[in-house]
């Protein structure tokens, strides 16, 4: 009988880990400071931190780049920690559960659908960085070209045996990249900061300090718009965390374990530290990427192994990912139904068939992926004012998992007003700042795109809720309301009690 | 565990009602067990300062640099 206990209790865990049900003090798993920093590093700093800090001297100066990267970074990842982390540490629930109390239960399909194209999109772009990297590799070691159909069977490989390894680790739930981030992100740090001495030994520090890209490539020659642009990369990056930080915060056992280390893992290490390695080589080594100027400078012994080592980062970037997706995408009820291990499957399906077209996917998804933070400014903004002054950090958890009567009803299951703020930010930052024509307008010289639409967003939400939703006593925003209901199965609730069900 | 008010077991019911079942058992749990007594539970303040600081720090450094570039 107690074996029995014992065994459904380690189900019920399990279950948690890899479903919506929530997570428990008991049953989380980042213990320590260092734990969950680590995953936030290592998550962060895939192949794509190259991609993005080759970018950074464009805005005119590198030195610029970095230090705006690093402050849109910085406060961004301060802002949508406490957005999306802070609710769901508390409740231990997933963030597209938690944001059902500003967006109300059948609402949440705007941020789960820009949260789903993140993470599946992110994962898939991931997937062909690897295999391109693997081809890049193998071109660098035998000199032929890279762009040729010579490598193309390693690409389809590489991007078929990574799909296999992440659906296996994936499967195993968090504890396990819990456990291997505590490696890899250390491991990863070290071989930047290698490739870091590789371009000073090569170019000396002054070189480095005052090389620039060249002037007729620069996107402006104002440096106050350059830092500004800078500044906004680093926010935008930060703006599609959201979609990350509540679903691995649910796994967080202490609260001092939020805030520092989202911020230096995400921010400082992982994106800041690998964009800056990045952006020197991008000018003194000709490219950001370092599976070419790795091999080219260190050699093909050297190099081709920190790129192994740096390529099978990735992986554990991509379980992670595909981690949240997975416990995110079972608010669609088919797939709360169906067995992790399947539901991990079909998520990964789709990678076959982008195996056999990584080139098209880095040339079309990536446009569209510059348009991936301006999804969540209005997100975070709305769930930011919602939880802390509009909530005072008080939600009925019951009430989120709620059949009927939920006090996060809305209209029918839709607060129309949060839906609508998260269009118009959408269209107010477009108005700021197109992210692939570089286009600027207003204030965006002095405060980028991304800060001002979550601040007004914020407060636009904060007074539409005041003017509109308490009149209306809908959304459960009342101080009489704010009380702890326990959750039932029965049919007929009694009072206090609710009808809950995933 | 969260999970030891459940009377019904998984002979006996189907998967989803047993998961609703879990899903009762620990929101409950949540709010009256261990949980509610855990730092999860307890005020985020901390955490709304620590992030107030830093975006104060990234401001101050963003202020500086503008004044250095301009």
């Amino acid at each position: 009988m107690i074996e029995s206990n014992q065994s459904h209790a380690n189900s019920i865990e399990q279950e948690a880990l890899s479903g919506r049900l929530p997570v428990l003090a008991s049953e989380r798993i980042y213990g320590s400071y260092g734990s969950f920093m680590w995953t936030c590093c290592t998550f962060s700093a895939a192949t794509w931190a190259f991609l993005i800090g080759g970018f950074l001297p464009y805005v005119g100066d590198w030195r610029l780049g970095v230090a705006g990267y690093v402050i849109g970074l910085v406060i961004g990842m301060a802002i949508v920690s406490l957005a999306s982390g802070v609710p769901s540490y508390k409740y231990g629930t997933d963030v597209i559960d938690t944001a059902k109390s500003c967006f109300g239960y059948r609402g949440i399909v705007v941020p789960l659908l820009g949260l789903l194209a993140t993470l599946i999109g992110w994962s898939y772009v991931v997937e062909a960085l690897t295999s391109r990297g693997a081809a890049n590799i193998a071109a660098s070691l035998t000199g032929s070209d890279v762009t040729g159909g010579a490598h193309e069977e390693l690409v389809i490989g590489v991007a078929l045996a990574l799909l296999l390894i992440v659906w296996l680790m994936a499967c195993k739930g968090p504890k396990l990249f819990e456990r291997l981030n505590g490696y890899i992100g250390p491991f990863h740090m070290v071989i930047t900061v290698m490739m870091f001495g590789i371009l000073i030994h090569k170019f000396g520090l002054h070189t480095l300090w005052v090389n620039q890209i060249s002037s007729d490539k620069m996107l402006t020659h104002d440096k106050t718009r350059g830092l500004a642009l800078a500044v906004e990369f680093g926010m935008s990056n930060a703006m599609t965390w959201w979609s990350v930080m509540g679903g691995l915060t649910r796994l967080v056992k202490r609260r001092s374990h939020i805030m520092g280390p989202s911020i230096i893992g995400v921010g400082l290490m992982g994106a800041a530290f690998v964009s800056s390695v990045a952006a020197l080589a991008a000018i003194s080594a000709g490219t950001y990427d370092p599976t070419v100027w790795m091999i080219s400078l260190a050699g093909p012994i050297l190099g081709s192994a920190t790129m192994a080592v740096v390529l099978t980062a990735n992986i554990a970037t991509m379980v992670v990912m595909i981690y949240l997706a997975g416990v995110s995408i079972q608010q669609v009820r088919i797939f709360s139904q169906i067995r992790w291990e399947l539901l991990l499957a079909l998520m990964l399906v789709p990678g076959i068939y982008f195996a056999f077209k990584t080139e098209w996917l880095l040339s079309a998804v990536m446009s569209w992926l510059s348009y991936n933070g301006v999804m969540f400014v209005g997100v975070t903004g709305i769930t930011f004012v919602d939880y802390f002054f509009l909530r005072k950090e008080h939600l009925d958890p019951a009430h989120l998992f709620a059949t009927t009567g939920s006090r996060y009803e809305f209209w029918g299951g839709v607060n129309w007003i949060a839906v609508a703020i998260t269009g118009i930010s959408t269209w107010g930052y477009l108005l700021l700042y197109n992210p692939v024509t570089s286009d600027t307008s207003g204030p965006f010289k002095y405060l980028g795109a991304s800060l001002p639409m979550v601040v007004l967003s914020g407060l636009a939400y904060f007074v539409a809720v005041k003017a509109i939703l308490l009149p209306l006593r809908m959304g459960g925003y009342a101080a009489s309301e704010r009380m702890i209901s326990r959750a039932t199965l029965s049919q007929k609730p009694e009072s206090g009690s609710v009808t809950v069900a995933l | 565990m969260a999970t030891k008010g459940a009377e019904v077991t998984p002979d006996m019911i189907g998967h989803e009602l047993q998961l609703n079942q879990d899903l009762v058992n620990q929101l409950n749990e949540m709010v009256q067990g261990e949980h509610a007594n855990s730092e999860c539970w307890a005020s985020s303040r901390p955490m709304l300062v620590e992030g107030l600081l830093w975006s104060a720090f990234g401001a101050i450094l963003w202020v500086v640099t503008i004044y250095i570039v301009s």
